[in-house]
């Protein structure tokens, strides 16, 4: 078809939707409806994504975690009740076999009050550990030091604050060198960690670390703690397998007995992870295919109401010397004009509604752009698939019997 | 010496509807020259519609070979057909035809969209046909803007603006009142001195008369085909 032809055949298309504004808009908001719900789903998955990710690169990716249960318990938990602690002791003996680890961290958690002058804080994570930590952490002080060796080994009254409680200390004018009390016992400062933001809505500087034998006196020394051993990402395997065979070593395991200590690492959340936002991929591409039938359905209702409609309008283009093709066009464009107007309304409802959960809840949602661009042309391909039959039977009507008809 | 302009040669056309089958047109020999002012006459059902959808380009026959200007049109295809209607003739029908949301000028100009001629030869042709017309005041308004009159004349810019072979008017006065009716057909007479070939259909003998020649249509057939019958007589 010539180009001029065509032209004027999309402009019809274009005047014949502003002629039947109401239908036009209802039609453009089943695709919009669709779209945004799509585009909804994927910015909360994209969201999910991105606290993901941060979380991943807070575990890090050449960390072992020996802990006594595995941190994924799907089924026989009952498996695990009768393991034995992993102790300071264990971390010690690990540290002097373990030939691919770089650092071995001891740590253990708890939940204490913190008191800095006048101001309480409840609930902060208390972090016992070691000398070593801020290099499984990957993060250093901004200002003063870390714990020391010595004042680890000596479990000596020293902190090391999160930005969180860094941001009361200065608020009471205080800091590196001054006090404070967790739980009643009377600590002096020596460092301040950076802020590290916040983690699925959790901030991630809410904390303080102490030496892990103060920490065992403070809470009890029986726990169970968690070994990270920081290695070379790339010899995680062999690392592993050297951790097993260390721990299996320690704690005197006959080669007949299974493991009574647990190996993890990153890859088991990226697994459960996976298993988890795969299910979420699923139901939101089902739901997409549910909108996209709906909407596709309400787009060739109209159409075909739109070509009996104007079936006469059609006969005399036809006697003019419209060919079946410049008809087919015609309808054909009106269809993914409406759809394509409804893809671009979805995208910015679907913008609006990403935005508003990440105003409104701790997942940062947001849309890829690539994913707009995609949704506006499958709002387009929406209404080329679903507008086609009605076009083609316009496009195939007889001229005789179209001009015959009223209206 | 030139082709004529129609030449129907034992033309039949018959429709199927519902296991019964209606034959429209029993065999139709018809030759019209250029120049000629043609009325079709017959009452309803009498084939005259069928002839006249065959001539127009807008079915085709059963039977029977039809050639436009020398061309063979008898077993073309759809979009042949679309560009013989576009190219060759120029509709004028008894309720006008105008799409109601164009403008009277946009209205004229659809036929030579059709035909893919750029802008500026496009705006000459419609505002010559404008202007032969006495519509140049009236290009911007919209058929229900226009009187019943105005519209058929809007229509017949639009059948003329391609310069068709045939001008085919189907009751062109039909929709009109006495005076408007009388308007066209001086309109069509005075097409018809400048050379164009006209074919009108009609079921009004006395319209008929207007033109040089009247073909009769009855049952299918030609009945009659001659000079026009002297008032009275019909």
């Amino acid at each position: 078809m010539r180009l001029r032809t065509f032209l004027h055949v999309l402009r019809m298309g274009a005047s014949s939707i502003l002629a039947y504004r109401f239908r036009s808009v209802l039609t453009a908001l089943g695709v919009a409806m669709g779209i945004t719900t799509v585009l909804t789903i994927t910015g909360i998955i994209e969201g999910l994504d991105r606290s993901f990710s941060g979380m991943l690169s807070s575990i890090g990716t050449g960390t072992l975690y020996v802990t006594r249960e595995p941190w994924i318990i799907l089924s026989e938990w009952w498996k695990y009740r009768g393991r034995p602690p992993v102790t300071a002791l264990d971390a010690e003996q690990l540290e002097e076999r373990l030939l691919l680890a770089q650092v071995v961290v001891p740590f253990a958690f708890e939940r204490g009050g913190v008191k800095i002058g006048d101001t309480k804080l409840n609930g902060v994570r208390i972090i016992g550990t070691t000398e070593h930590w801020p290099k499984m952490s990957g993060i250093s002080p901004a200002e003063g030091r870390f714990l020391t060796r010595g004042e680890v080994a000596a479990g000596r009254t020293r902190v090391v604050v999160g930005a969180d409680v860094a941001a009361s200390l200065s608020k009471a004018g205080l800091g590196v060198q001054d006090r404070l009390e967790l739980n009643g016992w009377p600590l002096t400062i020596v460092g301040i960690m950076p802020s590290r933001g916040s983690l699925f809505g959790q901030s991630q500087d809410d904390f303080v670390a102490i030496p892990l034998p103060l920490f065992e006196r403070m809470f009890g020394g029986r726990r169970s703690l968690s070994i990270g051993v920081v290695v070379d990402p790339d010899v995680l395997g062999p690392a592993q397998s050297e951790v097993i065979g260390a721990m299996r070593a320690i704690h005197h395991l006959e080669p007949a007995e299974e493991n009574n200590f647990s190996v993890n690492q990153q890859d088991l959340l990226v697994d459960l992870y996976q298993a988890l936002t795969g299910a979420l991929y699923g139901t939101a591409l089902g739901l997409a295919a549910i909108t996209v039938l709906v909407a596709g359905v309400g787009i060739m209702n109209i159409m075909l109401v739109a070509v009996a409609e104007r079936t006469r309008e059609i006969g005399i283009r036809k006697a003019l010397g419209a060919r079946p093709s410049s008809i087919l066009t015609q309808f054909l464009g009106e269809a993914a004009l409406v759809s394509g107007l409804g893809g671009l309304l979805g995208v910015v409802l679907g913008l609006l509604a990403t935005r508003g959960i990440a105003a409104v809840t701790p997942l940062p949602a947001a849309v890829p752009t690539s994913t707009l661009l995609l949704s506006v042309l499958f709002g387009l391909g929406a209404g080329l698939l679903f507008g086609f039959l009605p076009a083609w039977r316009a496009s195939r009507l007889q001229p005789v019997e179209a001009l015959a008809t009223g209206g | 010496m030139t082709d004529p302009v129609i030449e129907l040669v034992q033309v039949k056309k018959t429709y199927t509807m519902a296991e019964e089958t209606v034959r429209a047109l029993a065999g139709v020999s018809v030759t019209i020259q250029p120049g000629e002012y043609v009325a079709v006459v017959g009452p309803s059902g009498s084939g005259k519609s069928t002839l006249m959808n065959l001539i127009g380009c807008l079915d085709r026959p059963s039977e029977g070979r039809y050639r436009l200007s020398g061309t063979d049109v008898s077993d073309m295809s759809e979009n042949q057909l679309a560009d013989v209607r576009n190219r060759r003739i120029g509709f004028v029908f008894q309720t006008f035809n105008l799409l109601p949301r164009l403008t009277a000028y946009e209205n004229i100009e659809l036929p030579l969209i059709y035909q893919g001629l750029p802008g500026g030869q496009r705006k000459e042709r419609v505002n010559k046909r404008l202007d032969q017309l006495g519509l140049s005041d009236r290009q911007k308004h919209r058929p229900a803007e226009l009187s019943g009159g105005q519209r058929q004349r809007v229509a017949v810019a639009r059948a003329l603006v391609t310069d068709p072979a045939i001008l085919l008017a189907d009751e062109p006065t039909g929709n009109l009142d006495q005076r408007t009716g009388q308007e066209i057909l001086g309109l069509f007479r005075e097409l018809h001195q400048t050379g164009q070939t006209i074919v009108l259909v009609t079921h009004d003998p006395h319209i008929a008369q207007q033109a040089e020649r009247v073909i009769e249509i009855r049952d299918g057939l030609v009945k009659r085909d001659g000079a026009p019958l002297k008032e009275g007589h019909a």
